[in-house]
């Protein structure tokens, strides 16, 4: 479920604790606690638990500019060794020894810390001749690119992206490391150019071949506009790395990795072979009712301590909003670790629909929201709502109930069509979805 | 006041809401502040028709308001760290169909406003009764939802992992220092008399062109990017299905922040945004479009409801200090009104977003540049020299939420931090504590 | 060239460069610093001139309707005008009071939760204080209010000094501070509190203790409220014009009335009624007549017992209470104070209940006129007219007319549908020469 979803559920919770409400007119907003519990479990994670996450892997294949938050970064020619094989950089310095054919030119470009063949291959030799006005002996010039290695020599190779490669190699390696030490943890980060403009690309795991593949998409906008629709030239348009050891992919699409930022996945050994575990920090812990118990206990004692004559009515709600946050989750794909520490693994959700849904948001929102109504109605001395307390709840509820009946029957109807595939893929699109969700994207 | 003086004096307010609302960094509520300042409101415009004067306006702003969102937002990648859809479609050439889009989804607004009409007496008034008592709740919860939902965008490719943290939560940091900056200026302003008393209406004038005026055209007199030439037909890409779903939650949020004090329509959108889940470029343009349409105007319409009125906005406060509408033909007229304002609108704004597209690439940096030095005079007009130190001390505030990475509508708390310390009976507290009153 | 395009050739410019062209670089962690910086500075140096610049002292005919002023903070200084509004029907207590500087008049509100610390605080204003505040004013079309906005900036200056004892009050005594102590003669819930009637041995004092006290001391008040005549006490308080006209004294709060003691009753005859003028009796006896006075709204009563016969008056309230047939076949208990002679009753408990027996409608003559009667018949008819009801009794030898008011006849319609045999109990009246039975409370009426 959306964020404010959840803490609205918190606040509905809330309302039906009398004195919490009541506090309310001496200027006390304690009421407003377990709303914030109930949006605690996402907060937890995207807010905390993801910063601390270890990465095994870190593969950035367009690291920043410092102080310019984008690609490419300018490196040294002395820099460019083998560990950044494959990564988009940029290099400055003096053109000499140019050879222009069509399709292809090459110039050896020279700065304070040594030399290298710099080669522009078939549209790149054109952007870049376009870019600067053309190259001649003495120019002092910028190119952007890669390093890579052609009979063992070292070559810059012009390009606005990195080589597949970069990623691919490493994304095989981790789940290798995965097989080996028992589970790896990768972050994939994203191509940030000029203009909040990004170069989108693809991983595709083929469980298969045993192979992973990474392929360089075209030129977007943040949300997704594409701006240059050309596709990358042939000699880095794909890459391909093997894997020593099996692996198994659940979710039959491809990584995307666009704008916003980049991702996590994780991969975890399960007796001969290594699974995929998306966004593996998120629902870890958080979201587990053993949490929300132990969370609302420290809330209590907190309150206590401080003298508190809410203390009581406090935590429950908390504990309650805190729970709310996890049922909602449990309608989605992805499921909770529902009694961390007691269980390891995720137990998956009822399927009634994604998180991101807009009627399984709605329809939850308006019964909080209702719920939210009927007791500040029954909270005044003279309820402006003269129906009887049951009646009312009943009537806010209805619409709510109306819409949830719908979710129902599309469930219904759809579940016989699920198969094991398609609900590991919605798990995983629910992901994604909260995930863009905190950071902006949606 | 018969008809046709309704249809003059709405035209009327029309032409001024369209002739200043395209400026950036210009409200119309400037406009109405100037017009109370100089006696213009009660010499010029007879008392019954000030209100539909003011509704005119506000209409024509809620349409060509986009105009300055689209053309004159271009901010810089190296300044602010993510571009919001309208200006991608900008730099993509696609200014004008933005603009398109967003007005159908404020057209869509006008309909679906005009329709509640006659359905608020019956609802509003169990919801005013209900929930009047809890506005601090509600205000409160927004604002702690506003923090706690925060993109930490900073720090992602941190190795460190302390650091990636602090990185990150440097953003909630600047977010919370804003705020509260924000708020401490606007309770000094709002409880003692740097500002004149006498011109007590319009002292928020100067702190909200500080905040998000000025700022707005100091980005863009920084910018480096440049603007293309931009496409001006009138097409749309886009699907019914995107645009009715962005319709709904900009509707559904602008009720929201119409009806409760103190929230924006930028607050309403995000929770409308949250509870309908809802995607895509033109979907957030559609929904801001209904949004603002029905948040400025429907606020202002609810004074209008007999029997079941609420003062809700500037304009709204304003107008009732000096011609509270009474009668149900009046409340008919409103409605009559607002769709003959929406309609001479949109043609206006189209119109008037043509003329810009062709001139923005060229004299971008001359008009923020001609703004700013308006914004200024204006400041100065209202509240004298002492209202620029004020707004220019706002602006500095604003420039740092675009600096520390973090939302601009912290700077909403000037207003709501000073609200919710005396909804929560703690204005005294905070007075003694900064040394302030006798 | 299309935005597109433009965007396009703009990155690969920034990928591909010629000659050395460092990036546009934007410090923005200096920037950030700055502007936190230049913020920090910018506060300091407002809340400096907000220090020295705190709300003016304003006039009310100077702001009263300048819609400029909207959300400007003023002082104020005035004086309270009529008694405070204080009301918690929504849940949250508000309380509301009228202030004059003699240029004009200015509704102030103290809203929830500074209204609470107000009543806690004692800070209640009344009529004749004098008020200096820090208000934000609100102005309207038609009228202008103000907020207070925080309690430390508002400054009551209460009538003060000893309050003087009297025993009777003028309108000239408004807006000073007295004392009353007496016997409460009456005591009554009105709109805005309990209303007493005070004897103070030299006259009688309207004391008013407001609602609000029931905020303050819930206890207090509920006794006050259930004030029996008779009940001893004392009230310090301010006098106060209702209606500008009629003074009476309102307590500022709880510990301004006491009540000193309950009234003390003396078990008498008839016959001894006299002898206790003033006091509070209790004494048994029949009633023997009854008649209805217009001009006091209440009964005359001839009440009898073995030593005699004697007079009481019965107020419309107290006379609705007793049952006619109880009291056609039993004593009845009186409780009352004796005024000139006259037993005023606030009390009248019939002491055994009907005995069933009735007389027949034949038998009711003129000579019988203000005794208490039980008759038995069936409804021949009813009348209703503006104010009142005539029904006829058809019954043993004849008929009868029954008289009631209309409230009696609201609350017996279902029983004295026609057709319907019923027992009927009130008192003889000749109206018009014509003998009738008055039904003077829903309680005679039985099927």
């Amino acid at each position: 479920m959306r964020g404010l979803t959840h803490y609205i559920s918190g606040l509905a919770a809330a309302t039906f604790f009398k004195p919490l409400v009541a506090a309310v007119a001496h200027g006390n907003l304690a009421i407003l606690i377990p709303a914030v519990y109930a949006y605690l479990p996402d907060f937890l994670d995207f807010k905390v638990w993801k910063f601390f996450e270890k990465w095994d892997f870190h593969v950035d294949p367009a690291p920043h500019e410092p102080g310019l938050n984008r690609a490419p970064r300018r490196v040294k020619v002395a820099q460019l060794d083998g560990e950044e094989r494959y990564r988009f950089q940029r290099i400055e310095g003096r053109v000499s020894q140019v050879s222009d054919r069509p399709g292809r030119l090459e110039f050896t470009l020279t700065d304070d810390t040594g030399s290298i063949r710099v080669v522009a291959l078939e549209r790149d030799r054109d952007d870049l001749l376009e870019a600067t006005g053309g190259v001649a002996e003495g120019d002092t010039v910028g190119v952007s690119g890669y390093l890579d290695y052609v009979d063992g020599e070292p070559v810059f190779v012009a390009a606005d992206a990195p080589h597949p490669m970069y990623v691919a190699e490493r994304v095989a390696a981790a789940i290798d490391y995965a097989y080996e030490h028992g589970e790896a943890r990768v972050k994939v980060e994203n191509i940030r150019l000029i203009g909040d403009t990004y170069r989108r690309y693809l991983i595709d795991l083929d469980g298969d071949s045993q192979t992973v593949r990474v392929v360089m998409g075209p030129l977007i906008a943040l949300g997704g506009m594409p701006l240059d629709e050309r596709p990358a030239p042939a000699h880095r348009l794909v890459a391909e790395a093997r894997t020593r050891h099996r692996f198994v992919k659940k979710y039959p699409k491809p990584t995307v990795i666009g704008g916003f930022s980049g991702t996590s996945i994780g991969f975890r050994r399960e007796g001969d072979v290594v699974e995929e575990v998306f966004l593996p920090w998120h629902r870890e812990w958080s979201h587990s009712f053993t949490m929300g118990a132990f969370l609302a206990a420290l809330l209590y004692l907190a309150a206590t301590a401080l003298g508190s004559s809410l203390a009581a009515p406090l935590a429950l709600a908390s504990m309650l909003g805190y729970w709310a946050h996890i049922v909602e989750d449990q309608l989605g794909y992805m499921g909770s670790n529902l009694f961390y520490p007691f269980t390891r693994k995720r137990t998956p959700g009822l399927r009634l629909g994604e998180s991101g849904s807009p009627v399984l948001n709605f329809s939850t929102a308006l019964l909080m929201t209702g719920f939210i109504f009927a007791n500040l109605n029954y909270a005044l001395p003279r309820p402006p709502v003269a129906l009887p307390y049951p009646q009312l709840l009943a009537a806010v509820s209805a619409p709510s109930a109306a819409l949830y009946g719908y979710v129902v029957a599309k469930w219904l109807r759809e579940r016989r069509a699920e198969e094991e595939a398609m609900i590991e893929e919605k798990a995983v699109e629910e992901a994604l979805e909260e995930e863009n969700e905190e950071i902006g994207a949606a | 006041m018969g008809p046709l003086g309704v249809v003059v004096w709405t035209l009327f307010g029309v032409l001024v809401g369209l002739g200043f609302s395209w400026m950036p960094g210009f409200h119309v509520y400037n406009v109405i502040a100037l017009l109370a300042v100089t006696g213009g409101a009660i010499t010029f415009i007879p008392q019954e028709a000030f209100p539909f004067f003011v509704l005119g306006a506000l209409v024509s702003f809620a349409y060509s308001s986009v105009i300055s969102t689209v053309y004159f937002s271009v901010a810089d990648d190296t300044m602010i760290f993510m571009l919001f859809p309208t200006q991608r479609y900008l730099v993509a050439g696609r200014g004008h169909e933005a603009v398109l889009v967003t007005l159908l989804g404020t057209l869509a607004g006008s309909v679906i406003l005009a329709a509640s009409m006659p359905v608020m007496p019956l609802i509003l008034p169990f919801l005013r009764d209900v929930l009047n008592q809890f506005i601090t709740v509600f205000l409160s919860a927004l604002v702690v939802f506003m923090f706690m939902s925060e993109w930490l965008k900073m720090g992602e490719r941190e190795e460190n992992r302390l650091r990636r943290f602090l990185k990150a939560w440097s953003q909630i940091a600047g977010g919370v220092f804003v705020f509260l900056a924000s708020g401490l200026l606007g309770f000094v302003v709002l409880n003692t008399d740097i500002l004149p008393s006498s011109v007590a209406y319009v002292r928020l004038t100067p702190l909200f062109l500080g905040f998000f005026g000025l700022p707005w055209v100091l980005v863009n007199l920084l910018s480096g990017l440049p603007v293309g030439e931009q496409d001006t037909r009138d097409e749309v890409s886009t699907d019914w299905k995107g645009l009715l779903s962005g319709v709904f939650g900009g509707a559904l949020g602008g009720y929201i922040a119409a009806f409760f004090p103190l929230i924006t329509g930028g607050m309403g959108a995000l929770v409308a945004g949250h509870i309908t889940s809802q995607r895509g470029d033109d979907t957030f343009m559609a929904s801001q479009g209904a949004n603002r349409f029905i948040y400025y105007v429907g606020a202002f319409l609810f004074l209008f409801l007999p029997a079941a009125s609420l003062t809700r906005g500037s304009a709204a406060w304003l107008v009732s200090s000096i011609y509270q509408p009474k009668t149900y033909q009046e409340y008919v007229y409103s409605i009559g009104a607002l769709l003959l304002a929406s309609g001479v609108s949109f043609i206006g704004t189209v119109a008037l977003s043509k003329l810009v597209a062709r001139i923005v690439g060229r004299w971008f940096k001359q008009i923020s540049l001609a703004v700013a030095v308006l914004l200024v005079a204006i400041a100065w007009a209202l509240t004298g020299p002492m209202g620029v130190v004020v707004m220019l001390i706002a602006a500095v505030i604003g420039a740092s939420s675009v600096f520390l990475n973090t939302r601009r509508s912290y700077c909403l708390g000037v207003l709501i931090l000073p609200v919710l310390v005396s909804m929560t009976g703690n204005t005294g507290v905070v007075m003694k504590l900064l040394g302030l009153g006798v | 060239m299309s935005g597109r395009e433009e965007r396009l050739r703009l990155i690969l410019e920034d990928l591909y460069t010629r000659g050395s062209k460092p990036a546009r670089r934007v410090d923005l962690r200096l920037l950030a610093l700055l502007s936190i910086l230049l913020s920090v500075s910018g506060l300091v140096v407002v809340v400096t001139l907000g220090q020295a610049a705190s709300a003016p002292l304003v006039k009310i005919g100077d702001v009263y309707g300048n819609f400029l002023m909207n959300y400007a903070t003023v002082r104020v200084r005035g004086k309270v005008t009529s008694l405070p509004y204080v009301d918690n029907s929504t849940g949250r207590l508000l309380i509301r009071f009228p202030i004059s500087d003699g240029t004009g008049e200015l509704m102030l509100y103290i809203y929830s939760p500074l209204s609470a610390e107000a009543l806690r605080r004692g800070l209640l204003p009344l009529p004749g204080d004098i008020v200096d505040a820090e208000v934000q004013l609100r102005v309207r079309e038609s009228y202008t209010y103000g907020i207070v906005q925080a309690l430390s900036a508002f400054r009551l200056e209460k009538i003060s000094g000893e309050p003087v004892p009297v025993k009777t009050l003028s309108p000239g005594m408004a807006e000073t501070l007295v004392e009353v102590k007496g016997s409460v003669s009456r005591a009554r819930v009105v709109g805005s509190g309990v209303l007493l009637e005070v004897d103070t041995g030299g006259g009688y004092v309207d004391v008013l203790v407001p609602k609000y006290i029931s905020m303050m001391d819930p206890g207090l008040y509920a006794k006050v409220a259930a004030l029996q005549p008779g009940s001893l006490v004392r009230v310090r308080g301010i006098v106060y014009l209702y209606k500008g006209s009629s003074p009476e004294v309102v307590p500022r709060g709880p510990r301004d009335v006491e009540i000193l003691g309950a009234p003390k009753i003396v078990e008498a005859s008839v016959a001894e009624l006299p002898g206790h003028e003033g006091e509070q009796v209790r004494v048994v006896a029949r009633i023997a007549g009854v008649e209805y006075l217009s001009d006091r709204r209440g009964y005359r009563l001839v009440i009898t017992d073995s030593t005699g016969s004697g007079e009481a008056f019965a107020d419309r309230s107290v006379m609705e209470r007793v049952d006619p047939f109880a009291a056609f076949s039993s004593p009845v208990l009186f409780e009352g104070r004796v005024e000139g002679g006259v037993l005023v009753v606030s009390s009248a408990k019939p002491l055994g209940g009907w005995n069933g027996s009735t007389v027949p409608i034949s038998s009711v003559t003129p000579g019988m006129k203000g005794r208490i009667v039980v008759v038995k018949g069936s409804v021949a008819g009813v009348k209703q007219l503006r104010t009142v009801a005539i029904a006829t009794l058809r019954g043993e030898g004849g008929e009868l007319k029954l008289f009631m008011p209309g409230s009696v006849y609201a609350g017996v319609k279902d029983r004295l549908r026609e057709g319907a045999t019923v027992t009927v109990a009130g008192y003889v009246d000749v109206y018009r020469g014509q003998v009738e039975i008055v039904l003077y409370t829903p309680l005679g009426v039985r099927p």
